[in-house]
């Protein structure tokens, strides 16, 4: 390849950044780069206006005609519907209350939230928008600091794609030939691990730094109010949704996507049951989802479109070209390819991305020899999981981190970009450590799936 | 100048009521997997119907509320430097923006997207399921409509920044843009 | 010949045996055969186009090419099932007969080249399986009430049976089986299902697939493109389409075993339909087929075109072959 050939694309990312900073919607500074290359690139004879056809393809094939993405608008509809009816607000509260002696209580309790919801959903723009509606508010009102707050929120808002059932899991299967189970049994563990260190972290923060997660220095409870009160009004309304929307999976009722949609439909008998549900209620509560799930999609539909370009000038070849050039063995190959996902984790999602990597490495990866450290069998299972770890990681990575979108717009009035960029930095460390984790003690994928017995 | 104040405000105003109107699919959305969830165990509805007809309301809640958003100041910006413009700059930057950027972008999903459509009609699509939905172009003339209004939408911030950079008092930030508009 | 360079869009990953390395060896061939003067790559599903967009690509001339299968576009051209796979329908040698002298090809052609398309057959996959159940199945009036994800002409035969089809997002596919929101599934061939996992949840593997015998892939190519190919060229590509056929068969025969005995070792009960189930499965699929004749013009004729000369083969089976 050309030094030309191989710059093209590369130019096309230094210009997104530079585009980005003008302070025009991400979902259409990605779709017009994409288009300004395209004509570009039909201008050097390497793109001709017929294969403009495929941005219709592809928003319609991979993002319309999708049965997966369906679950987004449903959980944005339960977010906001928990948010505006007053139930979320009794739970945080009542939360607060019980929490108040643990250091870091309300973080905590986000961070189980999304541990939890992280089994229904393999949706990342969906948990960090109901997340952030239920969460936020009651942090910034508790005097959290707002970096932990931002960082809280999404880095756990993006464990659903790590933690089983994954969409990305399941791409990834088929990509590499591993059966999906192995990859389900391989990742429930990273994605606890996970979950712990930002857990440990949490407490950690609250007890070198108390002012930047303030205790609650009084019970919030009007006069005559019980505990118990507090604990029925505030606990179980929202356990019980979290019993129907597990129990529906778990039970056979319903499928991880159509769970939310059961979430949904609980989400708004119960506002009824807390006589806060009314027309003007509903209306408000679908006029927000169609709002915050038009700007994710459209998101989806801007990248869609700057991938397809980027792929087409070549961008795949000169990054696998990259990394043949230097000829590397095992451990340090491994290392480098961890290095340019993350890398590449800062301009496309995990979809595009995957596509780039696995195909190619899928081969090279396995004739890899890492002794006694993982058998030979195994190696393409750890390598899968340690790369969806890092790509769970791009979804937090400034500046083009798709979850720290998501907050920034859910979060309207709360948090600027600025400060969601700054609180993410530990967070994104955290994932580097685990991702580490996972690299040096493989036993930490493979166990699971050998124990189970698959 | 009130002329270009007065399109912009009906091109965004019809953009919103698209939008408005189709943000109620996320309500059908919810009721059709209800439906399915519990009548599967039950009769056999024909799931494949109903799985298709999901992800029918689900492309029609995003394709039309595209450019309800837009209206609405909802598609996210990385605003770091962005806060700091005068409103000359903002108007200068949403001018340039939507007329290099989102424009050529409407134009060519609607233009390719036409034929695909046409494509459909022409065949009269089905699921490929067979057990599924028939006639696909109704579901993928939303593609096309839901450009449509993105495109008003953005001619909309066109001539709304023009007026701006001609002297006319400047709308308020993205945010609370509507209330400004005030429809 | 001016040297050739084609996008070709996949619509199954190169890590599937015969969907996917079928596709890959077209790419490798290819490239020997012509001395390099062809170069038709590869393309994951999804990088350029969804899998499912590949045709109304093709025909647009976005793509150079696609290998997918005739039977993937149903709900847009339903006379191409036909030429993909047929419940109850025909083994390789009988197929092919029909599709190179018995008046499929022309057939064929005619229909593709409405959508700007020139299609060549590329691949051929061995019998399917018929199913994977998490419980047995003592017969086909047990599937009365179940919920299965199906596909295409033996799905709506099944609906005959009181089975109700699902059609479930890909990653919810495992997690549904396993917690029993549907009962059971069907995807191809052991080898290939071997490496998808269902094993891990769905202890009963049915056979025959008699929903799907043998299935043609083809290599769909923008016809504007090939008519600018040299005669020696197009050569080139049916040569090796044409090998690739031979090499799917082959291959397809040859690799069941082993992943039927590792099945086997992972604690599979392989079961086989009684003659009597296939004899109702095949009434339904009568029926089935029935409505489509009705209702497609191009489906009749291309059906009356394989039933004509099914009719006169059967005889030169019955003599020509042991029993
Ligand atoms: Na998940
Ligand atoms: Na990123």
């Amino acid at each position: 390849m050309s030094l030309f050939e191989t710059a093209l694309p590369l130019a096309m990312l230094g210009v997104l950044v530079l585009v980005l900073f003008s302070g025009f919607p991400v979902a259409f500074c990605l779709a017009g780069v994409g288009l300004v290359f395209a004509l570009v690139g039909g201008m050097l004879d390497m793109f001709v206006p017929a294969q403009l056809f495929l941005i219709v393809s592809r928003i319609w094939g991979s993002i319309a005609d999708n049965l997966v993405l369906v679950a987004i608008p449903m959980f944005i509809f339960m977010g906001i519907m928990l948010e505006r009816s007053g139930v979320a607000r009794h739970l945080l509260e009542i939360l607060s209350v019980l929490m108040r002696r643990v250091p870091g209580g309300l973080a905590l309790s986000v961070v189980l939230m999304g541990t939890i919801m992280a089994a229904t959903t393999g949706i990342v723009g969906a948990s960090v928008v109901m997340l952030a509606l239920l969460a936020l508010p009651v942090m910034m009102e508790r005097g959290y600091d707002k970096g932990i707050t931002a960082g809280v929120i999404s880095a756990s808002g993006t464990l659903g794609i790590l933690i089983p059932p994954s969409i990305m899991l399941v791409i990834m299967g088929d990509l590499l030939a591993i059966p999906v189970g192995d990859l389900f049994t391989g990742a429930v563990i990273p994605g606890f691990l996970l979950s712990g260190l930002y857990l440990v972290y949490i407490v950690v923060m609250a007890l070198l730094k108390p002012e930047r997660m303030p205790r609650l220095e009084k019970k919030p409870m009007a006069d005559g109010q019980s505990l118990l009160g507090l604990v029925i009004r505030g606990f179980l309304p929202p356990t019980a949704l979290v019993v129907l929307v597990l129990g529906s999976i778990i039970g056979g009722f319903a499928t991880p996507t159509e769970a939310a949609g059961v979430g949904a439909f609980g989400a708004t008998m119960l506002a009824m049951v807390n006589r806060t549900f009314s027309f003007r209620l509903l209306k408000d509560v679908v006029q927000g989802t169609a709002l915050t799930n038009a700007m994710i999609f459209g998101i989806f539909c801007g990248a869609t479109l700057f991938s397809y370009v980027f792929r087409e000038l070549g961008g795949d070849d000169a990054i696998v070209h990259l990394i043949e050039l230097l000829d590397l063995h095992d451990w340090t190959l491994l290392l480098l390819l961890m290095a340019i996902i993350f890398l590449l984790g800062f301009f496309f999602d995990w979809l595009e991305i995957t596509l780039i990597i696995l195909p190619v490495f899928r081969p090279i990866v396995m004739a890899l020899d890492f002794g006694d450290a993982v058998p030979k069998d195994k190696i393409l299972l750890w390598f899968a999981i340690a790369v969806a770890v890092n790509l769970q990681t791009s979804y937090l990575t400034p500046p083009f981190g798709p979850a720290l979108f998501y907050l920034r717009q859910a979060g309207q009035g709360y948090l600027t970009l600025g400060e969601i960029y700054k609180g993410i930095i530990p967070f994104t460390l955290l994932q580097l450590m685990g991702l580490l984790l996972c690299l040096i003690f493989p036993t930490l994928v493979i166990w699971l799936p050998s124990y189970v017995g698959y | 100048m009130t002329f270009l104040l007065v399109t912009s405000n009906v091109l965004k105003a019809s953009a919103r009521r698209v939008g408005e109107v189709a943000a109620w699919c996320v309500v059908a959305l919810i009721l059709t997997v209800m439906l399915d969830v519990i009548t599967r165990r039950f009769i056999v509805l024909g799931s494949t119907k109903l799985q298709d007809l999901e992800w029918h309301l689900h492309a029609t809640l995003f394709l039309l509320c595209l450019g309800y958003a837009y209206v609405e100041g909802e598609h996210v910006r990385i605003d770091v430097l962005h806060s700091r413009f005068g409103a000359k700059a903002a108007a200068a930057i949403e001018l340039i923006g939507a007329a290099l950027f989102l424009v050529p972008f409407c134009i060519v999903v609607l233009y390719y997207g036409w034929g695909f459509v046409a494509h459909s009609f022409r065949l009269d699509e089905g699921s490929p399921s067979l057990t599924g939905l028939p006639h696909r172009w109704i579901i993928k003339s939303a593609l096309v409509i839901g450009f449509t209004t993105l495109l008003l939408s953005a001619l909309g911030a066109i001539t709304g920044a023009l007026a701006t950079l001609l002297g006319a008092r400047p709308p308020g930030r993205h945010h609370d843009a509507h209330q400004e508009v005030g429809l | 010949d001016s040297k050739v360079k084609w996008k070709m869009a996949a619509t199954f990953p190169s890590s599937l045996p015969q969907l996917g390395t079928l596709g890959k060896r077209l790419e490798d061939q290819i490239a020997k055969v012509s001395g390099g003067n062809i170069e038709i790559r590869f393309y994951e599903p999804n990088a350029l186009v969804p899998p499912l967009e590949v045709f109304d690509a093709v025909s647009m001339g976005a793509v150079d090419a696609a290998f997918s299968t005739p039977g993937f576009w149903g709900g847009k051209v339903p006379a191409l099932q036909v030429f993909a796979a047929l419940p109850f329908g025909p083994a390789a040698p009988e197929y092919m007969a029909w599709f190179y002298f018995g008046g499929g090809k022309e057939i064929f052609d005619e229909i593709y080249a409405k959508y700007g398309i020139k299609s060549v057959m590329c691949g051929m996959l061995a019998p399917e399986g018929s199913g994977w159940f998490k419980k047995e199945v003592l017969s086909v009036d047990d599937l009365n009430g179940m919920k299965l994800r199906f596909f295409g002409l033996g799905a709506k035969a099944l609906g005959k049976f009181g089975v109700s089809a699902q059609l479930l997002a890909a990653p919810d596919v495992y997690p549904a089986l396993d917690r029993g929101v549907i009962d059971g599934l069907e995807f191809v061939q052991p080898a290939i299902d071997l490496k998808m996992g269902f094993w891990q949840i769905a202890k009963y593997y049915y056979f025959p697939g008699w929903h799907q015998q043998s299935t043609f892939f083809d290599l769909m190519m923008n016809k504007a493109q090939w008519d600018k190919l040299s005669p020696t060229q197009q050569a080139q590509i049916e040569s090796v389409c044409g090998d690739n056929v031979r090499y799917g068969i082959a291959e397809g025969e040859a690799i069941q075993l082993p992943a039927l005995k590792e099945l086997q070792e992972k604690g599979v009960t392989i079961k086989k339909w009684s003659d009597e189930d296939l004899k109702k499965l095949h009434v339904a699929v009568d029926e089935v087929i029935a409505e489509q004749v009705a209702a497609d013009p191009d489906f009749a004729r291309a059906y009356a075109s394989f039933s004509a000369f099914r009719k006169d083969y059967a005889t030169w089976k019955d003599i020509g072959y042991l029993k």
